[in-house]
Formats: C-alpha cells, structure tokens, sequence
C-alpha cells in the first residue's frame, strides 16, 4: 500500500470519517479525499498529524508492515466514540510495548494453555488451571494479576478507563495477550474482571484481536467469560462447603459476609447464589447498593503499568533506541515528568531499591 | 551557523540554568538559533501545563526575537521511517536537519537522536553541556572555565536533563569541522 491507500485504510479502520478528520486537520473534506486518492501529496505535517488523530504510530504510514487496528470486533453493540478512542489508545500501549520489549529482548509470548480455545472450561480444568498458575482456591485481584506475569506472560495495565461503562479490554498481538483492568472500579470489581478477561484469553481470543469487556453484557461471549470467571474466584464447591456450615441463611449481611471471604463484590457473590438457585434477581436482597463506578480520576500515573513496561521503556530510552519525548508518550506523560521519573529508576536502580522502583514519584 | 534547538534544550537552557539565561548568552555570538514549530507547541503545551516548572517570561523575552519558529508544514518525508524512533519536536527537528545540510546543527540532549543522526545519516549532534564548551572557547572573555564548570553543576542540580554529563570533559577542546 502507498501512502494515499493507508490514510484511507487506516482513517476507516479506526472509524473516522473525512469531514471529521478533515475538522481536525482544519482542511477541507474534498483534501482528505484528494490525499486518499494520491492526487494530492501530503506534507510530513500533516501525515503526523493524521497519525496522531487517528492514533496510529507515524512509522505505519512509510513501513510494508500493517498496523492491527481492528476495533473490538466481538464485542456487544454499538461501540461509542470514547470508547474507540480508548482502544486505540491500548493498541498504542500494546505497539509501544512490543516495541521496547523487542528491543530490550524481553519475551512477550503467551505461555499458557490453548486447548480450551473456543470450548466451555470445567470446574475441573479450572482446578488445573490455578495449579498451572500455582494459585490457591481463594485467590484475590494482586496475586492472580501476579501469577499472570509470572507463569503465563500476561502483563497487566490497571489503570483508569476514561469510559466508565468498561470493566477491561484484552488485545491479542503476535501471540501475546496484553489486559487493561480498569481502576476506576472496585479492586473486587477488578478481580471479577480479570477473571472476565482470562476467560476471554483461554476461551476467545484466537487471532489478533481486541475484546472489550462492559458492564452488564449481555453477549454470549461476555456471558461465557463471565461464568468462568465466577467460579474462578469463587469455587462452587467452597460456596457450598460455607453455606451448609457457616452461613445457612440467605440474607444481605450473609451474602456481604460470604463476597468479602472469597475478595468479590456483593454482585459477584448474588451471581454466584443465583446460578446455584439460591436466589433470584426479583428478591430485593440481589440488589447491590455497591457503588459500581467510582468517581475517579483518570489520570494516569507511572505506577498504574506494569514494571515490565517501566523498565523496557526505561532500558529503550537509556540505550538511546527512543527519544526522551517518545518515552513520554509511551507513559501518555510529559517531557519533565518522565526524565523526573527515569532519574528516579536511574537511583533506585544504583542503590538497589526495588521498592523506590516499583512504587516511586508519580509528579 | 545555525543551532536548531529542541524542547529539552529549551528547558535545559532556559528553566534549568536559573542564574544565567544561556540564551542571553548564546545570541551574543553569530549563531542563529531555530526551533520548529512542533517544539514552539511542545514548550507553549508545557507552559499552559506545568506553569511551575516552566520559565514563561524567559522563553516569551526570546520567541521570537532571537530564536525563529520555523514553519514544518510542507517538510519532505524521505527518511521519516528511519526516523520512526524519534517522536514529534525531535523528529521534527532531524527532518529539518536533513532539509537544511551544511551549516545547520541539532542541538538536543536526546540520546536517540543524536544516536539516529550518527548512524543513519553520519550526522553529529551537540549536547547542551557541549553549548557551555563552546560558549568558554569562542569568546573566553564572556565566560570562564569556572563559570562553564559552575553553571553546568547549576544545571544538573535544577534536574538538568542530559545523557552522559559525566562523561563531557569541560577542558576538552571543541572542534566545530566534525559538524561539515
């Protein structure tokens, strides 16, 4: 493809249309559609440009490679123009990503199991899973976010959506899985949706692609991760062993007791009694009055990526591969910031504080 | 000669150096100094964001009087994907460097692009604590070796951000021709 044909592909591919571009490149609609067909050339300006509105990386629009744009493709309805903004912005961290890690030779590859790809899992593949992942039955959001890392090769962004209707996204790239938690949520919301969002990694996610995970779905995909993610975290047979021992009566102070005992939310634990028919959506007592979205602020902060992102974007910028301005833009942060922040993995790292590293200055 | 410059020159040379404006400095020798627009945005996003970390009134004394914006919107791109490593005013500012060969020198603190326009182009580019060297060497009366040493360590104590800083050898004689 020339430059003309992948403006329109990837104009179209992210969802733009000419006169909305065209508006923010401040030119007329006819331009657009001069560029697309190569009678016009257009300037470097405003290719970059381009490049930026429509958040694919500068260097696609000159190289043979494509980039992987596809929005959400299996994801439930309509999807809005904030929330195509934010996948973008996650395509870009998954490209930025793959970019330094390929120069600092971290290996990104998906480590975990492919044969439950598009079957139902069991309880009994569950039980093996979490022994694959080396995780307890009762787990919590921090330690199946680190087995992840640690046995499979999933990084995890928890960061916070700007579309406070999305529980979290998973992209597929070259056989790595990248998940995006949002944590605008509750951390037990969080650790329902992780679970949500492995399911979709073992079960759905075959080729490169992205899933996009929204509150109350009710897709037969969204569905089927949603029940393996309740009894992930919360195994059937322990909820049994509970209520027949310690918690026989089904009422609001027993289902909070039951939600805070395996980490879930009251909505998690009402999900789990109404699949076993212990409950039903009609009685009151199913009723949350959990707040589902926070009010939070969605600015992002270093410590919201992963250290592994940290430190090869860290490593990149130190070997002098990317710009100090590019390193900004992978952490969505200014100039100031980031060399603040580098400065500061630069001393933890000669005084060998780990703990500097992983949770330092967010200025 | 000209110096095109770039945000982190910018702020190195204008926030960081809180005693002696090197702008100042700097236009007292027959350099002109250019920025591309992307940067004069990159600076101006700065000031509206980060007020304190800034220098307004330094940078508005200078722009553009003494240092020109130049106006990127027709550049080439011959060697963008070359240039894929660099990102917005530094990518801006190699382009330029490329339009304009001769007597044009990026000046920047980035590792990466001083890196890319070495090996991609056989292009040197000068680092700001190289800026103090020249500044003692060309007119010794205007600043002294203690005075390049002071305000260097003044720069890396306000967050001077550069690369290799301990490396740079004040003493060391700057040959200009590398740059032909």
């Amino acid at each position: 493809m020339n430059i003309a044909e992948k403006i329109k592909f990837y104009r179209e591919g992210m969802g733009y249309k000419k006169a909305e571009l065209a508006r923010q490149l401040e030119i007329s609609p006819a331009m657009i559609t001069y560029y697309e067909q190569g009678k016009r050339q257009p300037s470097l300006k405003i290719v970059t440009l381009i490049a930026e509105i429509i958040k694919v990386p500068l260097e696609y629009f000159f190289i043979e490679k494509e980039y992987t744009c596809q929005i959400a493709s299996r994801s439930m309805g309509k999807i809005s123009k904030e929330e195509k903004k934010e996948v973008a912005d996650f395509q870009l961290i998954v490209d930025n990503f793959l970019n330094v890690a390929g120069s600092n030779k971290v290996d990104l590859a998906y480590t975990g199991p492919k044969e439950y790809l598009e079957h139902e899992i069991s309880d009994q593949a569950i039980g093996s899973i979490k022994i694959s992942l080396g995780l307890p039955e009762i787990l919590d959001y921090e330690s199946l976010s680190e087995a992840l890392w640690r046995h499979w090769k999933i990084p995890i962004f928890h960061i916070p959506f700007k579309s406070q209707q999305l529980s979290g996204i998973t992209i597929k790239r070259d056989n790595t899985y990248i998940i995006f938690i949002n944590k605008g949520h509750t951390l037990e919301r969080n650790f329902f949706s992780l679970a949500h969002e492995l399911g979709h990694v073992l079960m759905h996610l075959k080729d490169d692609d992205c899933i996009i995970s929204r509150l109350s779905s009710r897709h037969p995909l969204e569905k089927q991760a949603s029940n393996f993610a309740r009894r992930f975290i919360v195994p059937t047979v322990f909820l049994h062993e509970k209520l027949q021992n310690d918690l026989p009566a089904i009422n609001r102070e027993n289902i909070q007791a039951l939600a805070k005992s395996f980490n879930v939310s009251y909505a998690c634990m009402v999900y789990n009694l109404e699949k076993m028919k212990l409950i039903t959506y009609t009685n009151p007592i199913s009723k949350s009055d959990e707040l589902i979205n926070m009010h939070y602020e969605e600015i992002w902060k270093y410590q919201d990526f992963p250290v592994i992102y940290l430190m090869c974007v860290f490593h990149a910028w130190y070997k002098g591969e990317i710009s100090i301005s590019k390193a900004a833009l992978y952490f969505f942060s200014d100039l100031q910031s980031t060399s603040e922040y580098f400065r500061l993995i630069k001393n933890a790292i000669a005084n060998n504080n780990e703990e500097k590293l992983q949770y330092g200055s967010d200025t | 000669m000209v110096l095109i410059l770039d945000c982190t020159v910018l702020i190195n040379c204008i926030d960081k150096c809180l005693s002696v404006d090197l702008i100042d400095s700097l236009i007292a020798y027959p350099f002109e100094l250019h920025i591309v627009e992307t940067v004069n945005k990159e600076y101006l996003y700065g000031l509206n964001h980060y007020p304190k970390k800034a220098n307004a009134s330094r940078y508005h004394k200078h722009v553009p009087s003494h240092i020109k914006v130049i106006d990127e919107s027709n550049f080439p791109f011959d060697n963008v994907a070359k240039l894929s490593n660099l990102h917005a005013g530094e990518f801006m500012s190699a382009i330029y460097k490329l339009k304009m060969p001769g007597e044009y020198i990026i000046c920047t603190d980035d590792k990466a692009v001083h890196l890319t326009m070495q090996r991609q182009f056989s292009f040197k580019c000068l680092w700001t604590s190289d800026l103090l060297v020249l500044l003692y060497q060309h007119v010794p009366s205007f600043i002294n070796n203690t005075e390049v040493v002071s305000l260097f360590e003044e720069m890396k104590n306000n967050g001077f951000i550069g690369f290799d800083s301990n490396k740079i050898n004040l003493n060391s004689t700057y040959n200009f021709n590398n740059f032909f």
